[in-house]
Formats: C-alpha cells, sequence, structure tokens
C-alpha cells in the first residue's frame, strides 16, 4: 500500500470515528447501529471516491477491508459500553467513594433496572402486552418468538446458560 | 471502476458464508461441556481453515497439490475480510442464541401470561431470576481481577480497576451513552 492509499484510508476511518460520535450526540431518531451502519456506508463512499480520483483502485479490496475491519471493531467497542451490564456495575462501583456495592443493591439498581427497562422497549415496539390481566406476547411477538426459536434450533443452542432460558410453565387450570 | 477481487478476498467471503452452516454443525457435536462455546471455537477455526486452503493451495495438471505464492496486501485483505465476516456471523449468532432481550421474549411463548414483571424477571435463567443474572454479570468482573467479593459485598480491586472504570465513563461520554454513571 502506498502513501497515498494509507492516507485515504485513514482519513475514512476518520471521517466514520467522528460521524458516528457526532450523530449519537445528535440524538436523531436513529438506531444506534442504523447509525454506525449508515456512517460506514458514507465514509466507503468517500474512500472509493478519493481511491478513484488519486488512482489508488488497485489497492482498493485491501482499503476495504481495513475500513470494514475498522467499522467492525469500533462498533463492538460501543456495544460493550452501551450495553454491557458487568461495566455498568463496574463503573457504580468506582463512582461509590468507598468503591463497594452490596450485591442486593446491584441486583435490585442494575440488573432489575435493566430487565425493566427491556420490558418496556419490547412493550414500545409492540411484541408484548403488559396489562392487570399479566404480561403476555402480542401476536407479533408470537410470531417474532417462533422465528427466533426456529433461528436458535437452527444453530443447535442448547438450554445450557443463564440466557438460555425455559418458556414459562403453562399454569395447570 | 471496482478492481475484481483476488482470490484471497474471495476465499474469504466463501468462508465466512460457511460459518453460519458450520456454526449448526459444530453446536450437534458431542463435545462434552461448554458445547457451544466449544462449537463456536470449532466452526472458526474450520473456517479459517477453508480459507487457508482456498487461498494457498493450488494443484498442478499433474494433480500435485503445492503451495501457491500469494501477494502480502492480498493475504492481509483476505484476512481482515474474513475476521469481518466472523464478527458479523458472532454478532448474529450471540444475539439470537444468548441475547438478553431475546432470551426475556421467548420466556414468554407459553400460551399462558405472567402475573407483571416482577414474576416475568423472577422466571429469568431457570427461575435463578435477577440475583442468578448479578453474579452471571458480576462473575466477568471477578474473573478479569476487576473486582473483589467481601462476604455480600463487592469492592473494587486496584487503582487499575479504578482507572479502567473512568476509561469505560469517558469513552460512554463520547459516545453519548446516558446511565452508565
Amino acid at each position: 500500500m502506498n502513501s497515498t492509499a494509507f492516507c485515504i484510508l485513514a482519513s475514512a476511518i476518520l471521517v466514520h470515528v467522528i460521524l458516528v460520535i457526532v450523530l449519537l450526540h445528535s440524538r436523531l431518531p436513529i438506531p444506534p447501529v442504523g447509525i454506525h451502519v449508515s456512517s460506514a456506508a458514507c465514509s466507503y463512499a468517500f474512500m472509493h471516491l478519493c481511491l478513484w480520483l488519486y488512482e489508488c483502485l488497485a489497492t482498493y479490496w485491501l482499503c476495504m477491508a481495513a475500513l470494514a475491519f475498522a467499522a467492525m471493531i469500533f462498533l463492538f467497542g460501543y456495544s460493550a459500553v452501551y450495553k454491557s451490564l458487568s461495566l455498568r456495575v463496574l463503573v457504580r462501583l468506582s463512582v461509590n467513594h468507598t468503591h463497594m456495592l452490596d450485591m442486593t443493591w446491584v441486583t435490585e439498581r442494575v440488573m432489575r433496572r435493566s430487565f425493566d427497562e427491556r420490558a418496556r422497549m419490547l412493550a414500545a415496539a409492540g411484541m408484548v402486552e403488559c396489562n392487570p390481566e399479566g404480561v403476555r406476547l402480542t401476536e407479533k411477538g408470537a410470531k417474532m418468538a417462533v422465528r427466533l426459536g426456529a433461528i436458535r434450533e437452527f444453530f443447535g443452542a442448547r438450554p445450557d446458560g443463564l440466557y438460555f432460558s425455559a418458556p414459562i410453565p403453562r399454569e395447570k387450570s | 471502476m471496482i478492481p475484481a477481487p483476488p482470490l484471497a478476498v474471495i476465499a474469504a467471503l466463501v468462508a465466512g458464508g460457511t460459518m453460519p452452516l458450520l456454526l449448526a454443525l459444530c453446536a450437534r457435536l458431542p463435545l462434552g461441556r461448554a458445547t457451544t462455546s466449544r462449537g463456536f471455537w470449532l466452526a472458526t477455526t474450520l473456517s479459517a481453515g477453508i480459507w487457508c486452503v482456498v487461498t494457498f493451495v493450488a494443484v498442478r495438471e499433474s494433480g500435485a497439490p503445492y503451495i501457491r505464492p500469494v501477494p502480502a496486501d492480498e493475504i492481509v485483505a483476505g484476512a481482515l475480510l474474513l475476521a469481518v465476516a466472523m464478527l458479523v456471523v458472532y454478532s448474529f449468532w450471540s444475539l439470537a442464541c444468548f441475547g438478553f432481550t431475546v432470551s426475556m421474549l421467548l420466556m414468554l411463548r407459553s400460551e399462558t401470561s405472567v402475573k407483571d414483571i416482577g414474576e416475568w424477571a423472577g422466571s429469568f435463567g431457570f427461575g435463578g431470576g435477577m440475583p442468578a443474572l448479578a453474579r452471571d454479570r458480576v462473575g466477568v468482573l471477578l474473573r478479569a481481577g476487576l473486582a473483589r467479593t467481601d462476604g455480600e459485598s463487592l469492592r473494587l480491586t486496584t487503582n487499575y480497576a479504578f482507572l479502567f472504570a473512568r476509561f469505560v465513563v469517558l469513552i460512554s461520554r463520547v459516545f453519548a451513552v446516558a446511565d452508565t454513571e
């Protein structure tokens, strides 16, 4: 890879990083993954145009692969900070002046709160309905559950982990 | 305007494309305990093997195989694309099989509804509920040496753990992630 192509690649990665950060701060009604994907597409178009203008298309595949890899690692880094419950607990520990937390507090204030957030998200997406009679899947949620169950079955995922929760058993009438 | 892809790149796309099938296949092999994670690493290794064979191995007219010389930039491009394909497949696979929200949704597959969100949360993780989830997530910090248990409490271990936590806060602010602190 020559120095021109390297500069173009570095600029495209920088464009992606800046664009993602600006868009995330702008609070647009776009999901974070959508922001990452759109920004990666824009920076790819920018890189492709520059490679063509500066006659560096011989390095196209190397630059494209490196940009895709950088965008993917960036997305993984973002996801860790955005969703990780472990990191949320670590941050709470560091904020507390004694650097200590009670496990009951962690359970109620971090885990349960996260569960409630996700439950609200599922309800807002029309997958689940919560009413005085209880919590149940909507028709849309039931269809999605069937699809996800089929994907799990295809991948042969076994109920051997915490996140592979069994369906709640039916009540005996 | 786009040059033809070199063989290493085509091989990366082929090997990446076989990953979902390999994952499905490896999950059905008798790999003992931790089948899912072992199956994932086996599928990854097989996929990388397919890429290596397609990229480097060629056959002479006489039928004898030989190692083909491949330019370094083509190898790097192919390897990076294969890594991207693996990361994409890993994201979908882990989300579908072990996603927190996905698991919550699948818990409600039965015809009967749960009484309220509290009962739903209590049924998570085969009835372990939120305490089991807390132990599982805190276990990551314990194994990484960032925290230790002190009776029923959790404590930061070293200054390194504190600095790492502050780094996470800094990154969260850069990414505009709310509610980390």
